[in-house]
This record gives structure tokens, C-alpha cells and sequence, in this order.
């Protein structure tokens, strides 16, 4: 039985579902950073959203393009993460509206110079760079407060050595849950549950970087792996639900029939 | 005398993370063979292929050897009392190990994922075409992870590189990604997937999916790969990567005009590298002409 679900989550919706939470474990980071291990679950749901807005884009026939589209995304969200650095200290408030704002703005001009000069014909271009650009911002944003905001003396600058990692696992992590899916039995359901196992992975992965960039982070970095492993275990269960329920056969081993 | 031995020392690690680099993404028909793969379900040949649908090769080893590197760079300050050079072998070891890791779940879920999005197809999934192919992607992804690792700490420490040793790694996981997808693909695609239709006849359309599945005995599987791609496409991969990082690596060791004198360097060296190419491809185009059926 196929898993063709009848209604699916549109991307304005799962952007919602990702912003809010996302604002709230940013600033539980920013403001009360031992709660961190709690703010990494309110954290996936944008990965989920940034996922979707590939699939969104992607489905229009893009192939080998949706790798592209995944960097793309994240260029404009993690840089203006990264850029975040230069805001002045007296106007630390703005932070992370003004990067997530910024990140939605570009997002939607690069989606406009895709559709208007590249002449990509996708009608959900504008609408999904934006909100991929922008759940991507929201994720940078946690990770850089999750390895900085411990400490008044440590600045998102001091963490730039894990800027590179910061780019390429969001990167990852935003456009596989759609490329590792895709075939003419992909569904959206069986994507996002794919999207919420690489989520929990790249939580977990970020632990162990906590773990060993400052000594003030061991408890942190490990409390982060406990529970991004625990949300990796569920998660696994419920995308391999789906994928038994939409796989045509498994076997041990053996040869195709119809070919021996 | 050290920028010297730092330029071998690039030369040697780059030359073997290509050989590792290309069997790793073969072992899991990466990158362009993977649309073969994908596509050959649909016009009827269901196979035993590891279809480990990551990404492109380029972003797929670049977060391979970021992980590696990153993980490396903040261990080895922690074992700094071990010496450097024993610090930054170790860590370089457990940075690669945890990119294995990652590479590991990363192709499970890719492969079993995108045969379930085959069932129209009836395209089975075959738990032993992964599990017997993933120790073997695994392990070359392991020895990629922690050749380019130990090349971005010989650039930044040896070669006076300015950037930090993640975003060193970053660059050349990018790099050697697209050297193993352009060189390296041609000898698993071309040679080996469409390997009963006439070399250089390229892949038109509608050929396209229409794969060699079975093997010298039995349905081929992706153990096979590596075994036919190590004896030519690997070290093509090889040579191209190993030359290109060995020749950046030299313009670092003259000094004859400041910090201006890397940037002669490089532009004689793509000066050079332009006039053989294009001899070479008119050379060749005169001699043998289009394909002739």
C-alpha cells in the first residue's frame, strides 16, 4: 500500500512551524544558555522546513540540480548568520529578527533573479528560496549561540573555525532529505521523516563539536548528543514505518524475477 | 627546505585521496553513474547496484573532510601534550573515524530511501547489495577523509596557507569532489555501465538507463565496481588531483617577488596548462576525427 499522503504540508505552514520555535531556541540559547540541550529539539523543525522548500523547488524536474539548489539556500542563510558578527554590540537586539529578515529578503531576490534572468519557469521559486534561505539563517544562528553565547567573553568570531562545517552539514542536511528520496514513489511524508533523522545527526554532530571546542561546553556538548541521539532513535522508527510501508519488496538476497 | 617538503608531502596525500576518493564514490555509483542507476528501474532493469544517492560528489566530500578537519583542528589542541606531530596524526585518525560515521548513516538512509521511492518499478530492496558495498564506501571514505585532513594541516603548517585548516579542507573536499566526478566517472559510467555499446560513442537519451547489470558471474553488484574503476579511473583521479594540489603546493616554495610571487607562479603554471590542453585537443581532433559509426 502506497503512503501517498492526501494532504501535505504546504511551505508557508511548515515555515511557521519552524520560525517560531526557531526565534524561541535562539533566544533560550542567547539568554539562558544551559537550556541548550531543550532548544536543539525546538530546532528541527526548521531543518524540515528548509528540506520541504528543496522538494518544493526541486520537483519541477531539477535532477541533478537539486544538490544546487541546497547550496544555494544555505549560501544566503548561513552567510547572513555568519555576517551577524560585524552587527555592532550596542545593537545586539536586533539579533536574530535582522538575520532571519535578511536571509527571507535575499532568499526572495535570488529567487527573483532565478525566475526573471534565469528564466527557471519554477512558479515556486521566489516564495521557496526565501523561506529556504531562511530556515537555513535560523539554524546557523542556533549552532553559532549554541558554541558562543555560553560565555560574555566569547563572540560568534571565536567560532569561526567552524564556520566551514557550520555551511556544508546544513548544506547536507537541507537538500538530502528530498535527493535521497527521490523516484517516482517519493512522498512528502516519508521526505520530512528522512528530514527529521538528518536533523537529529547533524544536532548530534554539532554536540560533539561543542564538546570539544571550549571545556565550558563538555556538559553541553554531551546533554546535546544524549538528546539528538534519543530524537535520532525515534525518528529512524517512524521514516523506516514509512519506508516499509512504501518499499515493493525487501529481500535478504536473491535475483530480480523477472530478469533470471 | 620545509615549503619543499610540504609540496611532496601535498603531492603524495592528494595523489592517494584520489585513488580513495574515486573507489569510495564508485563502491556507491555516486554522482553522475548514480542517474544511470536510478533510472534503470524504470525501463526494466531492476539490479543490485548500491545506489548511494548523497548528493553530488563535490558537497558530499566536502562535509566529508570538514567533519575530518574541524574535529581534528579542536582535538589536537586538547592532545597538544603529546607533541604536534603525534596530536595532529591522532586526531586526524578520530576526525576521519567520525566522518566515516556520518558517511555511513548518510548512504543507509540514501539507498533505502530511494528504493522505496521504486516501487512502481518492482524494484526489491536487496539488504546484502548494501550492507556488503558499505564497508568497502566506508572504508575508502575513512582513508579520503584522513589523507585530505592531513593535507589542509601540511598546507596550513608546512605551506604558510592563510586560511583555517576546516575551511582548507573544505575547499579541497569541493575540489577532489569535482576532479572524481569529471575524470573519474567516465571509467565507472562510460567504461563499465554502458560498457556493451562502443567506447566513445557517448550516451545518448534514449540509451540512457539502459545499464550493464549483470556481471562476469551473476547481477553485478557495487564490490564490483571498485575492483574494474582502481585499475585506471582511480588513478587518472589520482594523477589530476595530485598534480593540480603538488603544482599550487610549488608556487609556495619560490620567493622572488614577495607576496606577488604565488600569484606569478600560478599564472605560468595555467598559462602552461592552457597551451597543452588545447595543443593536445587539436592534436587529437586531427588525428581521429568525430566517432565514426
Amino acid at each position: 500500500m502506497s503512503t501517498d499522503m492526501k494532504k501535505e504540508f504546504t511551505s508557508q505552514e511548515l515555515y511557521f512551524i519552524a520560525l517560531v520555535p526557531g526565534i524561541i531556541a535562539i533566544l533560550m540559547v542567547k539568554f539562558y544558555h544551559p537550556v541548550t540541550p531543550i532548544a536543539v529539539i525546538l530546532i528541527w523543525p526548521a531543518f524540515l522546513s528548509g528540506a520541504n522548500a528543496v522538494r518544493s523547488v526541486a520537483r519541477y524536474g531539477l535532477g541533478t540540480g537539486t544538490a544546487s539548489i541546497g547550496y544555494w539556500g544555505t549560501a544566503v542563510g548561513a552567510t547572513i548568520a555568519f555576517i551577524s558578527q560585524f552587527i555592532n554590540p550596542a545593537y545586539n537586539f536586533v539579533s536574530p529578527y535582522f538575520e532571519i529578515l535578511s536571509a527571507l529578503i535575499v532568499g526572495a531576490v535570488t529567487g527573483i533573479c532565478a525566475q526573471r534572468i534565469i528564466k527557471m519557469k519554477i512558479p515556486v521559486m521566489i516564495r521557496d528560496s526565501a523561506i529556504l534561505a531562511s530556515s537555513t539563517a535560523i539554524i546557523a544562528m542556533f549552532l553559532l549561540g549554541m558554541l558562543t553565547e555560553y560565555s560574555a567573553s566569547v563572540t560568534t568570531v571565536d567560532a569561526y573555525i567552524t564556520y566551514p562545517l557550520i555551511y556544508i552539514a546544513t548544506t547536507l542536511a537541507i537538500l538530502h532529505p528530498f535527493n535521497g528520496s527521490m523516484g517516482a514513489g517519493e512522498n512528502q511524508r516519508r521526505t520530512l521523516r528522512l528530514s527529521a533523522v538528518e536533523a537529529s545527526m547533524t544536532t548530534a554532530l554539532f554536540g560533539l563539536i561543542a564538546l570539544l571546542f571550549s571545556e565550558a561546553l563538555f556538559f553541553t556538548g554531551i546533554s546535546v548528543i544524549i538528546v539528538s541521539a534519543a530524537g535520532f532513535v525515534i525518528f529512524v522508527k517512524r521514516w523506516f514505518s514509512a519506508v516499509k510501508e512504501d518499499t515493493y519488496e525487501f529481500a535478504w538476497t536473491g535475483y530480480p524475477p523477472a530478469e533470471h | 627546505m620545509l615549503p619543499l617538503l610540504g609540496a611532496a608531502l601535498s603531492g603524495l596525500l592528494a595523489f592517494l585521496a584520489g585513488i580513495f576518493e574515486d573507489s569510495e564514490s564508485n563502491a556507491g555509483s555516486a554522482s553522475n553513474p548514480n542517474s544511470q542507476v536510478q533510472l534503470a528501474p524504470q525501463i526494466g532493469h531492476r539490479h543490485r547496484y548500491f545506489n548511494k544517492a548523497i548528493s553530488g560528489e563535490p558537497p558530499a566530500n566536502a562535509l566529508w573532510v570538514t567533519t575530518a578537519a574541524t574535529v581534528a583542528v579542536l582535538l589536537s589542541v586538547r592532545l597538544e601534550a603529546m607533541g604536534t606531530l603525534y596530536s595532529v596524526i591522532l586526531s586526524s585518525v578520530i576526525g576521519a573515524l567520525v566522518s566515516a560515521l556520518l558517511l555511513g548513516l548518510y548512504g543507509i538512509l540514501a539507498h533505502i530511501s530511494r528504493i522505496a521511492s521504486m516501487r512502481t518499478f518492482r524494484q526489491p530492496l536487496y539488504w546484502d547489495a548494501i550492507f556488503s558495498a558499505l564497508p568497502l564506501g566506508i572504508s575508502f571514505g575513512f582513508l579520503t577523509a584522513f589523507s585530505l585532513t592531513l593535507l589542509s594541516f601540511t598546507a596550513g603548517m608546512m605551506l604558510n596557507n592563510p586560511f583555517s585548516v576546516p575551511l582548507i579542507a573544505l575547499l579541497l573536499g569541493i575540489t577532489i569532489g569535482s576532479i572524481g566526478s569529471a575524470t573519474g566517472d567516465i571509467h565507472y559510467g562510460a567504461e563499465r555501465l554502458y560498457q556493451h555499446y562502443m567506447f566513445g560513442s557517448g550516451i545518448p537519451i534514449a540509451k540512457q538507463g539502459d545499464i550493464d547489470i549483470k556481471g562476469e558471474y551473476g547481477y553485478r553488484n557495487s564490490v564490483d565496481t571498485p575492483y574494474f574503476t582502481l585499475r585506471f579511473g582511480a588513478m587518472v583521479t589520482a594523477f589530476a588531483f595530485g598534480l593540480l594540489i603538488f603544482l599550487d603546493s610549488l608556487s609556495r616554495v619560490f620567493d622572488f617577488a614577495g607576496v606577488w610571487t604565488s600569484v606569478i607562479v600560478e599564472l605560468g603554471i595555467i598559462l602552461i596548462i592552457f597551451i597543452v590542453t588545447v595543443r593536445l585537443e587539436k592534436y587529437t581532433r586531427d588525428k581521429y576525427g568525430p566517432f565514426m559509426r
